[in-house]
C-alpha cells in the first residue's frame, strides 16, 4: 500500500510536469518590430516641416500646412515622434517671392525634403513664382524626382537600408492639370496627365530610392480631393473630373509599385473618404468646413493674407472650437486631421510588421 | 506514457481497494494542479475615434492553481479554487487582426462554487455539478507601443483597464480516487463574463469573453 501511494504521488507529479511545460507560452513582446535610423521623406505640403517657416510668414505664425502651433505636428512627426527619431527637419529652406522672400539655404542636417505646392517631376507647383496668382509667396515647389536625386547625391548615391522613407505626392498635380484646362487642353488630357504622373512617380520610387538599397519605402496616395472643402466647392461635373484624375494617379502608383519588395502602399484616399463619410467614427466635428478663417473671393490680408492654412494659428481660426476640424483650410488638414493620417500608417505599419 | 499507463492500472487497482479515501460529510480536502483558462471572446467595435470595426481578441493562459472542498453533506461541497494570476495577451482583432500583441492584462478570478457530487461519498468516481459565484479581478493592464502607435501616435503610451466584474461560472466535474490519500479532481467551467475596457485615449471596447476553465488537481484530505 505504501509503495502505491508513492507511485500514485510520482504519476501525479508527471501529469503536472507535462502540464506545466506545455503551459508556458513565450514572454509578451511590447516592443516595436521594427527599428530605424533615420527617416527620409519627400513630398509636397501635407509632408511638409516649414520649408517655407522664413520671412514673413514666420512672422505670421504660419510655416506648416495646418493651424500652426508651437506643438502641433504634421503626419511625418508624429511617424518621428512615435519611432523615436528625431524630429524631422526641412532640409531646404526659403520664399523666392516679390513680397515673401527670404534666401534659399539647403540644411544638410535635415532629410525632409516635402515642400508646399511640390510636384511629381514638373518644377512648377501651387504657390510657385511662376504663377501669376502666387508670384508675391514664390514656394519653390522643388518636383519629387529633384528632392530624391538631392538626397541621393547627399548619400553618396545609395540609401543603407535601415532608414524608413516616406514618399506623398501627386496632389499639386491634380491642382495644376485641373487649373491648365483650357481649349488646348481638355479634361481627357488632365485625365492623362495624372495616369502619366502616377507612372513617374512609381518609376522613380522603383529605380531610385528601392533601387538604391532603401528597405522600407512607405508611399502614401493621393487623399480624396474631391471631399475636400475645395473639391466640394466645385461644380459636379468638376468634382467627377478631380476624383476620376485623383483615381487615374492612384491605380498607376498602384500598378506601377506592384510587387515591388520594400514598399508598403498605404490608402490615403479611402481612409480620407471614409473620414469625411462618417466623421463621427473618427472623432471628427467638422468635416466641410475650415478651421482656418477665410475669405473669398479675396483673401483679407488682415487675417489671413494668403487664405492658406500656411500662416494659419490660433489667432485666426474661425470661432468656437476647431480641434476636432478634419480641415484647416480647403485642402489641408488640422492637427488632429494629421493625427489620424498617422494612426492608418502606423496601423499599415503594424500590420506589415514594420513596426 | 509509461507512466499514464501505471497512473491508470494503480486507479484499476484502487476501485478495488482505495476506498478509504471517502468525502463524506465534514471532510475537507485540499488539491494542488494546474489551470487553464482560455476566453472564448466575441468583442464588440471600439468606440471612436478608431479604425470602422477595430476589435481585440484575448489570449488563454495556464497556471499552478489548488483549491478547497468542503462536504457539507455526503453529496453536498462547497469548493473554492486558488491560482496564481493569469497573463492574458490582447491581440488586435477585426480591422487589427494580424496587427499582434496590442496589451496584456492580469486576471485572478475569485470564485465560491456550490457543488453536488454524483454517487457514494465513499465512490472512487464521483462526478459533479457545480455553480460558482466569480469576482473577475482585472490588474497590472498594460499597452504596447502599436497600441500607442494606432491610437495616439507621438504622443503618452495608451494604457487600459479592464473592468473587475462579478459572473456566474457553470461547471462541470469529477474526482477519482487514486489511493488511500489522494484523489484526482478535474473540471470544467465557464464563467458568463462580459465586461469593458477603457482606453486612456477615450476610447471602450465591450467585449464577452466566457472563458473556458480547465482545472485538474490532486488533492488530499486534512
Amino acid at each position: 500500500m505504501r509503495n502505491m501511494a508513492r507511485f500514485g504521488w510520482g504519476a501525479g507529479l508527471a501529469v503536472l510536469t507535462a502540464l506545466i511545460l506545455s503551459g508556458c507560452g513565450g514572454g509578451g513582446d511590447k516592443s516595436a518590430a521594427a527599428s530605424y535610423s533615420s527617416l527620409v521623406s519627400f513630398g509636397d505640403s501635407l509632408s511638409d516641416v516649414g520649408t517655407y517657416k522664413v520671412d514673413k510668414v514666420a512672422l505670421l505664425g504660419g510655416g506648416k500646412y495646418t493651424v500652426n502651433s508651437a506643438t502641433d505636428k504634421n503626419w511625418t512627426e508624429l511617424l518621428a515622434a512615435q519611432l523615436g527619431l528625431p524630429a524631422p527637419c526641412a532640409a531646404q529652406t526659403g520664399l523666392d517671392g516679390s513680397y515673401f522672400n527670404a534666401a534659399v539655404t539647403n540644411h544638410v542636417e535635415c532629410q525632409n525634403y516635402a515642400q508646399g505646392g511640390s510636384r511629381v517631376t514638373n518644377p512648377v507647383g501651387p504657390g510657385s513664382k511662376y504663377i501669376p496668382d502666387s508670384a508675391a509667396l514664390g514656394q519653390l515647389t522643388v518636383p519629387i524626382a529633384t528632392q530624391i536625386n538631392t538626397h541621393l547625391t547627399k548619400i553618396g548615391g545609395k540609401f543603407s537600408g535601415t532608414e524608413l522613407v516616406t514618399v506623398m505626392a501627386g496632389g499639386n498635380d491634380v491642382f495644376m492639370n485641373l487649373g491648365s484646362i483650357s481649349n488646348n487642353f481638355s479634361p481627357t488630357d488632365a485625365v492623362t496627365a495624372m495616369g502619366v504622373a502616377g507612372a513617374e512617380l512609381s518609376t522613380y520610387i522603383k529605380t531610385y530610392i528601392t533601387g538604391n538599397n532603401a528597405k522600407k519605402v512607405l508611399v502614401l496616395n493621393i487623399p480624396d480631393i474631391k471631399g475636400t472643402p475645395f473639391g466640394q466647392s466645385q461644380s459636379p461635373a468638376t468634382q467627377g473630373l478631380i476624383d476620376l484624375m485623383v483615381s487615374t494617379f492612384n491605380t498607376q502608383l498602384k500598378s506601377g509599385l506592384q510587387g515591388t519588395p520594400g514598399v508598403l502602399l498605404i490608402d490615403a484616399y479611402a481612409a480620407s473618404k471614409d473620414e469625411v463619410a462618417n466623421p463621427s467614427q473618427y472623432g471628427l466635428s467638422n468635416v466641410t468646413g475650415t478651421a482656418c478663417k477665410l475669405s473669398y473671393p479675396n483673401p483679407d490680408p488682415q487675417v489671413n493674407p494668403l487664405n492658406s492654412s500656411l500662416v494659419c494659428n490660433a489667432s485666426n481660426v474661425v470661432a468656437g472650437d476647431v480641434s476636432h476640424y478634419l480641415f484647416a483650410d480647403t485642402v489641408h488638414p488640422t492637427p488632429y486631421g494629421y493625427q489620424l493620417m498617422s494612426q492608418l500608417v502606423f496601423k499599415e505599419l503594424v500590420l506589415a510588421k514594420w513596426y | 506514457m509509461k507512466k499514464t499507463m501505471k497512473l491508470i492500472s494503480v486507479a484499476a487497482l484502487c476501485s478495488l481497494s482505495c476506498g478509504a479515501f471517502a468525502q463524506s460529510a465534514g471532510t475537507w480536502t485540499a488539491r494542488v494542479g494546474l489551470t487553464n483558462i482560455t476566453p472564448q471572446v466575441s468583442s464588440g467595435n471600439m468606440t471612436a475615434p478608431s479604425f470602422p470595426n477595430t476589435k481585440a481578441d484575448v489570449g488563454g493562459d495556464t497556471q499552478l492553481s489548488g483549491g478547497i472542498t468542503y462536504m457539507y453533506t455526503d453529496n453536498v461541497a462547497i469548493d473554492i479554487p486558488v491560482a496564481l494570476p493569469f497573463n492574458h495577451k490582447l491581440k488586435g482583432a477585426g480591422a487589427l487582426a494580424g496587427a499582434g500583441q496590442i496589451g496584456e492584462v492580469k486576471a485572478l478570478p475569485f470564485t465560491v462554487f456550490g457543488q453536488y457530487r454524483f454517487n457514494e461519498a465513499s465512490s472512487v468516481f464521483r462526478p459533479y455539478v457545480g455553480l460558482g459565484l466569480t469576482y473577475a479581478y482585472f490588474f497590472d493592464e498594460s499597452g504596447s507601443s502599436a497600441l500607442t502607435a494606432m491610437t495616439n501616435p507621438g504622443g503618452s503610451a495608451t494604457t487600459l483597464s479592464v473592468k473587475s466584474k462579478f459572473a456566474l461560472t457553470p461547471q462541470l466535474g469529477f474526482t477519482y480516487v487514486l489511493n488511500d490519500k489522494w484523489t484526482l479532481d478535474g473540471s470544467f467551467s465557464q464563467t458568463l463574463l462580459k465586461t469593458r475596457t477603457s482606453f486612456s485615449t477615450g476610447q471602450t471596447l465591450d467585449a464577452t469573453l466566457n472563458p473556458n476553465t480547465i482545472s485538474l488537481g490532486i488533492g488530499t484530505k486534512f
